[in-house]
């Protein structure tokens, strides 16, 4: 019995931090409601896995395990601008390069993180204007497509992907 | 007891359960408050930056000269502004921020102090800057067989926040004119051109509502916005089953912004307009 209470306790003990640290650093309107941090996770990488040589390969702006996905949190209603900086090419620790592209439909922006699937499309080379919302989050999804050579040198190639989020209410 | 038993290992299950199920966090970065006072009589505040993620972040603070402005297509960005000299009310040259650069362990956070040490002959009126704080990101992680090639991407956030400094007596308002409505697809846009009065920038929050022709709101969003200097800004929202007709659209404007603190929001009175439109 203790044994299974010390579980219980050991695994709240490893959820509890990640969830509570952005409240703990709240401020307080003169109002005494709580005001959310300005929070960005990047949750997932786009990640394209194993790609062959002289054949493309897409991730889906749709595709949950391998499209990037940023979650950003705020004041409700809050109204944001949302920048990408994005790669031309991808390049290997040798300094080789693998072009990647970046098409008007790979990136989408929602509330519900796709349950149900609302939201829109956007181009990922144009900024986005959104509010987060009632909830005071908004997720957004990038996708998109790189054109390995042939012959291509073979590696581990990767990119960098700058998300800026501009607090525009202020 | 037997029940207590079953319960606590029902907690445990759950628990660890929603460990595994949570989506590794790669990188997260939170600043708040988001939007920073200070005055001739508190020239100092603090800001707090935190790692909310699963790896160790290096961030760096950056000050900047940029206000918010609206391009040539209604839409709001900060501009920002390398050189303002004495054109534009910048802060840049005297608010500092200690440190510049900070190590946050996962789940940990660190408060940065921002000083300001403006001129003695500094005149009366509102100062901004932009506080920049910039993730380094985490090296990619490539899933996949260990064959010839893998690509990734891996994401930096950077997150633009408000510096504001006020010396002395401070006001503002703003006035509305040349509003517009169109509803075209399933989108409704509304412009309007708003002046910014008094000496400091307006800080509140724009509702439109969208009455059908019984004067009912079948419609109401609610945006936060700050007018720094005169703009004219497009306002854009979905028109999911609206039903054809002719409606009005009502905008207000009323200097209540419940993210911020309330002595910091500036009184202005409210304004209202309207402008009919037609769905479908």
């Amino acid at each position: 019995m203790r044994g299974k209470l010390a579980i219980a306790v050991l695994a709240a003990s490893v959820v509890a931090p990640a969830l509570a640290s952005p409240l703990r650093a709240q401020v307080f309107s003169s109002h005494h409601r709580p005001v959310r941090p300005l929070l960005a996770l990047a949750v997932n990488d786009l990640s394209f896995g194993t790609v062959l040589p002289g054949i493309p390969s897409s991730v889906s702006v749709r595709d949950p395990r391998r499209a990037g996905l940023f979650e950003i949190q705020g004041p409700r209603n809050a109204s944001v601008r949302i920048e990408f900086v994005l790669p031309t090419a991808l390049t290997s620790e040798q300094g080789a390069q693998m072009p990647i592209s970046f098409g008007h439909g790979d990136g989408f922006a929602d509330f519900s993180r796709g349950r149900p699937p609302r939201g829109r499309a956007f181009d990922p080379h144009a900024p986005v204007i959104e509010s987060l919302g009632p909830n005071g989050r908004l997720y957004v999804r990038i996708g998109g497509t790189v054109r390995p050579g042939r012959p291509q040198a073979s590696g581990t190639y990767s990119a960098t992907i700058a998300l800026t989020i501009y607090n525009l209410g202020s | 007891m037997r029940h207590r038993s079953k319960g606590a290992l029902r907690i445990a299950v759950i628990t660890v359960a929603s460990a595994v199920l949570l989506p590794a966090v790669i990188e997260a970065i939170y600043v708040t408050p988001t939007a920073v006072f200070m005055d001739d009589r508190t020239p100092s505040a603090q800001v707090t930056i935190g790692n909310s993620g699963d790896a160790p972040e290096e961030a760096t603070i950056e000050l900047r000269f940029g206000f918010p402005d609206v391009d040539s297509g209604g839409t709001p960005y900060i501009r920002f502004v390398d050189d303002p000299g004495t054109a534009f009310p910048s802060a840049n040259d005297w608010v500092r921020a200690f440190p510049q650069r900070v190590h946050l362990e996962p789940r940990s956070q660190q408060v940065v102090r921002l000083l300001a040490r403006p001129p003695a002959d500094l005149p009366v009126g509102e100062y901004w800057t932009r506080m920049i704080v910039t993730g380094s990101g985490v090296p990619v992680r490539v899933s996949g067989a260990d064959t010839l090639m893998r690509a990734g991407v891996n994401l930096v956030i950077r997150l633009v926040t408000s510096v504001t400094f006020r010396k002395g007596s401070v006001s503002t308002g703003v006035a509305v004119r040349a509003l517009s409505a169109e509803a075209e697809g399933d989108s409704l846009t509304v412009w309007a051109h708003m002046d910014r009065q008094g000496n400091a920038a307006y800080l509140g929050t724009a509702d439109v509502e969208l009455l059908n022709a019984g004067r009912a709101t079948v419609r109401h969003w609610s945006t936060a916005l700050g007018v720094y200097v005169p703009v004219r800004r497009r306002f854009t929202y979905p028109l999911d089953s609206i039903a054809p007709g002719d409606y009005l659209v009502r905008f207000r404007l009323r200097a209540e912004r419940p993210d911020l603190p309330a002595d910091r929001v500036l009184p202005a009175p409210t304004v209202t307009d309207s402008v009919p439109v037609r769905v479908g």
